[in-house]
């Protein structure tokens, strides 16, 4: 909401600067920024007045015009079809530049010479009005800048007002704050009205059918109006809060909306349809266009105003275009009512827009100020419209709302805020907000209707602490609460892997847990997503079920960008349908791809395959001192059949990993291969990874021999390595692979693995033949599991 | 001369000589010239024979100490020699170490980490609550009545069986106190979404940081010191704060918490939009309508609680202009935050 500084000046009756009224305001919750137009934007722009006018003699739609500045006579071409002689116009002669861009210059334009212009509103920045040129009233000065004669150099506030300050949409209310804040007493402006013979009910009457809905229903009749424009300051006023001018009828109840915050409808007496207002709920199938044209299909969710026939306003929302006031209109039928929040929230969004009023009736206008906004449009409509108010209002005040009365505890303002405020301020400050105290032991505070967010003590105390200033409450400086804080492994668990990840290489990514649909089920296949009913695009309709989805997103806009070697980790949430509510585990997802390791001079750079990915789940087991990973081999939706492993730690399966199927990577535009891992957090806490007994470092040396079998292509590594640890017993320390070798020289169909094995023994040095004793055994296990032969 | 003082002579001469020493030829002179046959050093070990027992043991102790450190002296320098003439083997020092590649979390990562890292060390405990939430816990039981404009400011997702994404991290209040009883002092940081048009300054997604702490004397003014020491902890030692009254449903009564600019001092730019202030967290005293849901007493308990978030604070500090980045994952963007 936009108001100007003089307006909010001349209402509070204080004169502070627009700079300190932005902070004061801001530091007490009406957080308001102020704007200004540019003064150089006007420079060289004064007021004129057109003496002679002409047609251009080689161009059939310019004007040739003569206007007196005070300074001299300027010529000026102008296209304009609303110039006469002897208008007073703003004239800018060359030096302007209008809007800081536009510079004015001499020119010729068809051999006539040019030295200025005549502006319309849009050419000065004012608004976007460009269907003439502006026409100041005849009092204006000859010569007088334009920026002084249209008061330009005042600022306007634009203010963001929190949903529960109904009474700061209005000028009024905002007002009001600047007084308290000011420590002045606040006194609205008062309404003088001079009330015409004939009697207002012998024109109207009021029925309400839905009395919770519309509480009350006062109406006005104004006689004998002539609509026309209004006069500029109320146009300017208008403007500056952001609304533009219609003609001085409509303009005026947006004028008292925004000075008093209760939004008015004027109503064409005429073409109202009877004598009778009507306040009832809209019937299913009932049709009703509204004045933007637009037609609705009603139901009872939408309050009507009807003429006892059919509808003439969406109540709180917007007029019907058959009442609408027109050039033609003689006499005003005037609504001033208070219908309930809840009521017009729903009608508005049944009907699919919101306005200027609804927004203020969702929040809640003042019920007892529906009179006085009456009073204050009426008596403008008799002074800018030449209107005769009829004598009395038709009110219909079906519900009654009264105001309530609260108790204050005294205590209770340090207790909350932690600040001595003397019981004077708590005093002065409930009662420069319009509230009646009475004073005692506790105070006993009566809320005026326009604020309906104050209906506890704590919003007592919010008041206090808000005009008091949050930042005059001293800070507390030493620390309090619990003595022990626990640390949960739910939250470690994550460090650690983020701590171990990182020193393996990989960067974190981050997905936003909503996935595509489509690409979602392809990628998944088994798992039904959760819908998303309200999505925000296709690419957020469902929450993932697997991380797979967010990894592979990534690293298609990775690879969009030519970032092709990439090894990224996640963690974070999937969502799965559960039982009594939705689960939603926490897994940590691993993608490798392209040259894993990168280009390095002393060898050739490789491409990532599975190993790097098992070896990187190894690094994770190792960091994490949990046992090594085991690979079972499954099918597994998202990576390729058949080489898609379950992986399994201490019996327990923490998750799975392989190969990406290729068709689910294409569905990022990954073409690419990747290898990708999704551990299940949960299970990894599980596991544990205590502390394990100490052990002392072996004392005595150890022995290696190297063996080197030919065997089946088919004997898995591991069946070899648990017969060489089986054979070979306790004092085989460590085996490590250091060689796998197909082709020539050996045979087709076997591949040669060789084997380093540490041999030692706690107790003693061991003596050779010992050595060769369980070597030799662990031979013969090799010859006879697996036909195995030694290779020299 | 006393003999020892004799040896010590001998080691220091021996020990520069040999330092200066910058060839083999030179090497082998002077070991012969000490430790030779008819060395220096050999002829005041042949003269201890003439010393009496305790003598030769003193002495002779020392003599040989000192024989062995030339010895060990004239090995370690031949092979700096041998070292330094070799040059034909000399690497070429300028080119790339085997690289060892350390990863990057994710901004977020970081930036929430070094949050609950200093809320941690004021004794705040981490508590989590679920991403698809109730209506109850994400609105009804923090005080936002059905049908309430409040609820206008929160777009929200919905999915299916009356259920909803999380807006805001204020549900896990509401979760945790029903488990507990004061004081409880959390924070509960997480990801929660709003149903907002992807823009440079919107994502549908982000990651907030709530704060709560609820005891029997909890104060406006507690509210104030903590988020003082977070920020003095966070952004810079002694910069000013603005706390603005504002509104939450959840608290009463409400302040937006703003920071004076740290990038112009508050004299205004582009980042604080020349206001000299960035608006960073929302707090205030938990509405006692939050205390009646969950069944704590009104009069005994008082609490405050903050929420802050994560990628604001992200995209001030390293002026990111475009929270899109943050959910791109374009590793050439990860790669630049520690």
């Amino acid at each position: 909401m936009k108001l100007p500084h003089s307006w909010l000046c001349e209402l509070s009756g204080v004169n502070w600067s627009v700079e300190e009224m932005e902070k004061r305001l801001t530091g007490s919750g009406t957080a308001g920024v102020a704007e200004r137009i540019d003064p150089a934007h006007f420079a060289h722009v004064v007021v004129g007045r057109i003496v002679k006018l002409d047609r251009h003699p080689n161009a059939d739609k310019l004007l040739v015009a003569d206007v007196e500045s005070g300074r001299g006579t300027h010529t000026v071409i102008c296209g304009a079809p609303n110039c006469a002689v002897g208008q007073k116009v703003a004239l800018a002669v060359p030096g302007a530049v209008l809007k800081g861009e536009f510079e004015i210059k001499e020119i010729t334009m068809r051999g006539v010479r040019s030295a200025g212009m005549i502006c319309a509103e849009d050419e000065l920045g004012l608004s976007d009005d460009h269907s003439g040129i502006m026409v100041f009233d005849d009092e204006a000065l000859l010569g007088t800048p334009v920026f002084e004669y249209l008061g330009l150099d005042d600022a306007v506030f634009s203010f963001e007002i929190t949903p529960n300050r109904p009474d700061c949409l209005s000028a009024i209310g905002v007002a009001r704050e600047i007084s308290v804040l000011a420590g002045k007493e606040f006194r609205r402006p008062s309404v003088t009205l001079r009330e015409g013979g004939a009697k207002a009910s012998a024109y109207v009457k009021v029925a309400i059918d839905d009395a919770d809905a519309c509480p009350r229903y006062a109406a006005r009749i104004i006689d004998n109006i002539t609509i026309a424009p209004s006069p500029w300051w109320l146009r300017k006023r208008l403007r500056d809060c952001g609304v533009r001018p219609i003609n001085n009828i409509v303009d005026i109840t947006n004028y008292v909306m925004l000075e008093t915050g209760h939004p008015l409808h004027a109503f064409d007496y005429h073409r109202f349809g009877s004598k009778e207002v009507v306040v009832r709920r809209g019937r299913p199938g009932e049709k009703f266009a509204t004045l933007d044209g637009k037609e609705h299909t009603l139901d009872e969710t939408v309050l009507l105003i009807t003429n006892g026939k059919e509808g003439v306003a969406a109540a709180g929302v917007m007029g019907g275009l058959n009442s609408e006031v027109e050039d033609a209109t003689r006499t005003i039928l005037l609504e001033a009512a208070y219908f309930d929040p809840l009521a017009i929230r729903r009608s508005a969004r049944k009907l699919g827009f919101s306005s200027e009023s609804s927004y203020r009736f969702e929040r809640g206008v003042d019920p007892n100020g529906v009179i006085a906004a009456a009073d204050r449009a009426a008596s403008l409509m008799a002074q800018l419209a030449g209107g005769e108010v009829l004598a009395g209002v038709v009110d219909t005040y079906a519900k009654k709302i009264s105001p309530k009365t609260i108790l204050l505890r005294l205590d209770q303002v340090e207790r909350v805020l932690g600040a001595d405020i003397p019981t004077s301020f708590v005093e002065k400050t409930l009662r420069g907000l319009g509230m009646d105290v009475a004073a005692g032991e506790n105070l006993s505070v009566t809320v005026p209707t326009f604020r309906p967010d104050v209906t506890r003590e704590i919003d007592l105390v919010e008041e206090v602490a808000r005009i008091y200033g949050l930042d005059k409450i001293p800070n507390v400086t030493t620390n309090s609460g619990p003595l022990f804080t626990p640390i949960h492994r739910r939250e470690t668990v994550k460090e650690d892997l983020r701590r171990i990840m990182t020193g393996l290489g990989f960067d974190e990514t981050l997905g936003s847990g909503m996935a595509h649909q489509g690409r979602m089920e392809k990628i998944d296949g088994v798992t039904a997503p959760i819908p998303v009913s309200n999505p925000l695009s296709d690419e957020f309709t469902v929450m993932r079920t697997r991380l797979l989805y967010s990894l592979l997103l990534s690293t298609g806009n990775n690879v969009r960008h030519r970032n092709v070697d990439m090894k990224i980790f996640e963690i974070g949430r999937v969502y799965h349908r559960g039982d009594a509510w939705p689960d939603e585990p926490v897994m940590l997802g691993i993608l490798i791809t392209g040259k894993a390791e990168g280009a390095y001079w002393r060898r050739p750079p490789q491409s990532a395959d599975l190993f790097d990915l098992k070896g990187a789940l190894e690094g994770l087991a190792e960091g994490l001192g949990i046992d090594a990973p085991v690979l079972k081999p499954a099918k597994i939706p998202g990576y390729s059949s058949g080489t898609a492993f379950e992986v399994y730690i201490g019996g327990r399966r923490i998750g799975s990993m392989g190969p990406v199927d290729r068709t689910a990577a294409r569905l990022f535009d990954v073409k690419q291969d990747c290898f990708a891992a999704e551990i299940m957090v949960g299970e990894l806490i599980a596991l544990g990874g205590e502390s394990r007994e100490f052990r002392l470092p072996p004392r005595y040396p150890a022995s290696a021999r190297d063996i080197a079998v030919v065997v089946d292509q088919n004997v898995p590594a591991a069946k070899i390595f648990e017969a060489i640890t089986g054979a070979g017993g306790e004092l085989v320390e460590s085996v490590a692979l250091f060689d796998l070798f197909t082709g020539e020289p050996v045979p087709a169909g076997k591949k040669s693995l060789a084997y380093s094995i540490t041999y030692r023994s706690r107790e003693k040095t061991l003596a050779d033949d010992e050595v060769d004793q369980v070597h030799q055994r662990i031979v013969d296990r090799l010859q006879a599991a697996f036909g195995a032969r030694l290779r020299e | 001369m006393d003999i020892s003082d004799r040896l010590r002579q001998l080691e220091q001469a021996a020990k520069g000589e040999l330092s200066g020493a910058e060839s083999a030829d030179l090497l082998e002179q002077i070991r012969v010239r000490y430790l030779g046959k008819k060395g220096e050093l050999t002829a005041v070990l042949r003269g201890l024979k003439d010393l009496s027992v305790d003598e030769r043991k003193t002495i002779g102790g020392l003599a040989n100490r000192i024989k062995t450190d030339l010895e060990q002296l004239i090995v370690e320098r031949r092979e700096d020699l041998t070292a330094v003439s070799s040059k034909d083997a000399a690497p070429d020092y300028t080119l790339p170490g085997r690289p060892c590649y350390f990863g990057h979390r994710h901004l977020i990562t970081i930036v929430m980490d070094e949050i609950i890292g200093i809320f941690q060390r004021m004794g705040f405990e981490i508590a989590d609550g679920p991403e698809i939430e109730s209506d109850y816990y994400n609105f009804g039981a923090l005080n936002f009545p059905p049908d309430h404009p409040a609820r206008d400011e929160q777009d929200t997702f919905y999915v299916e069986g009356g259920l909803l994404l999380r807006t805001h991290t204020s549900p896990v209040q509401v979760r945790e106190f029903e488990k507990r009883t004061p004081p409880v002092k959390i924070i509960a940081p997480g990801r929660v979404f709003r149903n907002e048009a992807v823009s440079a300054r919107h994502y549908c997604v982000f990651h907030q940081v709530e704060g709560f702490y609820v005891d029997t004397r909890v104060t406006f003014g507690d509210l104030k010191g903590a988020l003082e020491a977070f920020c003095f902890e966070f952004f810079q030692e002694g910069v000013k704060l603005r706390f603005r009254p504002s509104f939450f449903p959840f608290t009463e009564p409400s302040a937006e918490v703003d920071v004076q600019c740290f990038f112009c001092g508050g004299k205004g730019c582009p980042l604080c939009k020349y206001e000299g202030w960035l608006e960073i967290l929302g707090c205030g005293m938990i509405d006692p309508a939050v205390f009646t849901a969950v069944g704590y007493d009104n009069d005994k308990y008082t609490g405050y609680a903050f929420g802050m978030g994560v990628e604001r604070i992200a995209q001030l500090k390293y002026q990111v202009n475009d929270i899109r980045l943050v959910y791109d994952n374009d590793i050439r963007f990860i790669r630049q935050f520690r």
